[in-house]
């Protein structure tokens, strides 16, 4: 947990002072479990319905680590709640084990297009012990497929 | 014609099972030919495009140039999002790789329409993709809006406060007292917490030192009025922006009770889709909250006017607004059917409320956010004047060959970057199956630089806009700023071709 809270702190002084230098985030997604204590399974269902496993540990941020393994989740705010583009369904019987959004990730999540009961931003959502074997599914469409109505060909 | 490597039928676009689960063993996806492609404008609704086609078309002879007609990338999200929303800006990380692509090429200081025609980029590119956005402005059309000073277009405060390029010419007055603003929506938003935001506050983001000094020397607004032509249920800002001006310190944000007096809220809250229920809630607490009498800036909202008339002084400056009142044509309480989106209940008629009086509003700045129009850039782009968009399926231009668009040209200027993202993958699935389909070679890069040195064109490349990057960060960095923006185009093309 030390090393998420470092990691997230270096970010924000870095803010402070520079907008385009690049920088990795999710650094602490990217080490492997250290033991088997801390490994927590997740599976992502993905937009075409592919389930992904995915051995994730303790205080992995969910948008962070689906970047690692190439899930297709967007954050282009980078997790400062500034938008909904990490928008995710949770598992509805892991949903009270998570902490309560802020008011500020239930703004964001207004903005989201198919929004349900069991939406959140999946950068809002930290990895512990208690959500072993949690499914977390990508929302199905975009925006304008909501609009018109019009069903996407299957690719 | 074309050959792939791997028979078409194994093909996917979009996140497939081969490219996610069996990421490491990835299908090398080789065309026969080397596709270009080519995106008009650098902004969101353009990098997007690039982003998905750069992680779909898994291919290393893919090339994008990116054309921007400013020396420096990265359009509304440089120059629209508000220097106090820096957060929003971190999108630019992701931009920037993009950009630094080997596969990606930038000319910047690049008009398109005017430096290089349609067709001639039509004749380099396998695809074209319009991402301009929306540049031009919406009008009241009442009496006085072209006769007096002062009155502004919320893009031109937007712009002085970005520091886009030219911006300081602006005419602006600051010395109020009152403001108003014509629109509800998160631009108007914007333009009020920035006109009072306290300057101390201001002068730790990247606003343009053009702008902060000015505020700093000239900006006695006190009172701002957002006002809207529709009632409550129609406010088009969103609830983060919304609270954020109830959240300012030394700011009191305003909206009278009697825009609540003939609702039965509980009734009403309880037909409308979460996101108009959360703000709807919002405004109800916000018109029960007493005013104080401290000394304290205001920002009002008031909903259910339209501008007659802009009222001016004898110096040829506005002094006023006359507005008319209006009420929803139905008791909202009696309204049976379903208000779940925001189409339903724009559809409810207003009528003008004929018991009350002509109001005139007062003020020395009027600022009218009424929304952006998009223009066609060239004869050759197919456009629809009626619907202001270019006409096409799924982001595919219709009635163009090789042509597609994307963002606020495709749709409308309208929504937030979440909309863009989506939007920008439908457009680039679509031109990423006809690349995958039939294509030849054409010249690309190589033919654009040619014409453009022919036609004496500085054009920045990714080193270029590299140069500037580090003089702004840098700068930034001497006055406690993340970036001090260069604010003239002669300035920024001296860092970036002078080495």
């Amino acid at each position: 947990m030390q090393l998420t809270q470092q990691s997230r702190l270096t970010r924000k002084i870095f803010d402070k002072f520079s907008v385009t230098q690049i920088r990795k985030h999710g650094e602490y997604e990217w080490q492997d479990p250290k033991s088997e204590d801390e490994v927590v399974n997740i599976t992502y269902v993905l937009k075409d319905g592919i389930r992904q496993q995915v051995r994730g540990k303790i205080g992995d941020n969910i948008l962070y680590l689906a970047h690692r393994y190439k899930i297709p989740l967007e954050g282009a705010c980078e997790a400062s709640l500034a938008c909904s583009t990490c928008h995710v369904y949770v598992d509805p019987k892991y949903l009270d084990k998570l902490a309560e959004p802020k008011e500020e990730e239930e703004d964001m999540l207004d903005l989201a297009p198919f929004l349900k009961n069991n939406s959140r931003l999946g950068c809002q959502i930290i990895l512990k012990k208690e959500l072993e074997k949690m499914e977390i599914t990508l929302p199905q469409a975009t925006r304008n497929f909501y609009i018109d109505g019009h069903v996407p060909e299957p690719h | 014609m074309f050959r792939l490597v791997k028979p078409i039928q194994s093909l996917s676009f979009g996140p497939n099972l081969n490219q996610t689960i069996k990421f490491s063993s990835r299908p090398s996806l080789k065309l026969g030919y080397n596709p270009k492609v080519c995106i008009v404008g650098s902004g969101p609704a353009a990098l997007y495009t690039a982003q998905y086609l750069l992680k779909n078309l898994n291919s290393n002879n893919l090339s994008i140039d990116v054309f921007e007609k400013l020396p420096v990338p990265f359009g509304l999200v440089r120059y629209g999002v508000a220097p106090d929303h820096q957060d929003v800006k971190n999108v630019i990380n992701s931009f920037t790789e993009t950009l630094k692509n080997k596969q990606v090429n930038f000319f910047g200081n690049v008009s398109i329409g005017t430096d290089l025609k349609i067709g001639e980029l039509l004749g380099a590119y396998n695809s074209v993709v319009l991402a301009y956005g929306s540049m031009g402005d919406n009008y009241l059309n009442i009496p006085g809006e072209k006769e007096f000073s002062n009155v502004i277009s919320a893009r031109d405060i937007v712009s002085l406060y970005n520091g886009l390029p030219n911006s300081e010419n602006l005419k602006i007055d600051l010395n109020g007292p009152e403001a108003v603003i014509i629109g509800a929506g998160n631009v108007a938003i914007d333009v009020a917490r920035m006109l009072v935001s306290p300057i101390d506050k201001l002068a730790q983001t990247d606003i343009s030192s053009f702008a902060l000094d000015l505020f700093k020397s000239q900006n006695k607004i006190e009172h701002v009025s957002i006002v809207a032509r529709r009632g409550v249920l129609n406010a088009a800002f969103t609830l983060k922006e919304l609270r954020e001006l109830t959240k300012l310190d030394s700011v009191e944000c305003r909206l009278d009770a009697e825009n609540f007096s003939h609702i039965d809220l509980e009734n009403l809250l309880s037909k409308l889709a979460r996101p108009r229920r959360r703000i709807t809630e919002f405004l109800y607490n916000l018109s029960q909250q007493s005013q104080s009498s401290g000394p304290k800036k205001v920002i009002e909202l008031k909903f259910l006017k339209t501008p007659l008339e802009i009222l001016g002084n004898d110096h040829k400056q506005v002094s006023g607004v006359k507005f008319k009142n209006n009420k929803y044509k139905f008791d909202l309480n009696s309204l049976d059917q379903d208000l779940d989106s925001d189409e339903k209940l724009s559809s409810i008629p207003i009528v003008e409320d004929s018991e009350k009086q002509v109001e005139v509003m007062s003020c020395g700045l009027l600022v009218k956010s009424i929304g952006y129009k998009n223009v066609s850039i060239d004869s050759e782009i197919p456009f629809d004047k009626k619907s202001g968009v270019v006409p096409n399926d799924k982001g595919k231009v219709i009635g163009k060959e090789g042509l597609y668009c994307t963002g606020w040209i495709k749709r409308g200027p309208r929504g937030v970057i979440v909309d863009t993202t989506s939007d920008a993958y439908e457009t680039a699935q679509k031109l990423y199956a006809d690349l995958v389909s039939t294509g030849v070679d054409k010249p690309g890069a190589e033919k654009i630089a040619e014409i453009l040195k022919k036609r004496n064109v500085r054009f920045v490349d990714k080193e270029g806009w590299d140069r500037i990057d580090q003089a702004e960060i840098k700068r930034g960095k001497e006055i406690g700023k993340p970036r001090e923006k260069l604010q003239s185009i002669d300035e920024m093309l001296k860092v970036a071709l002078e080495k």
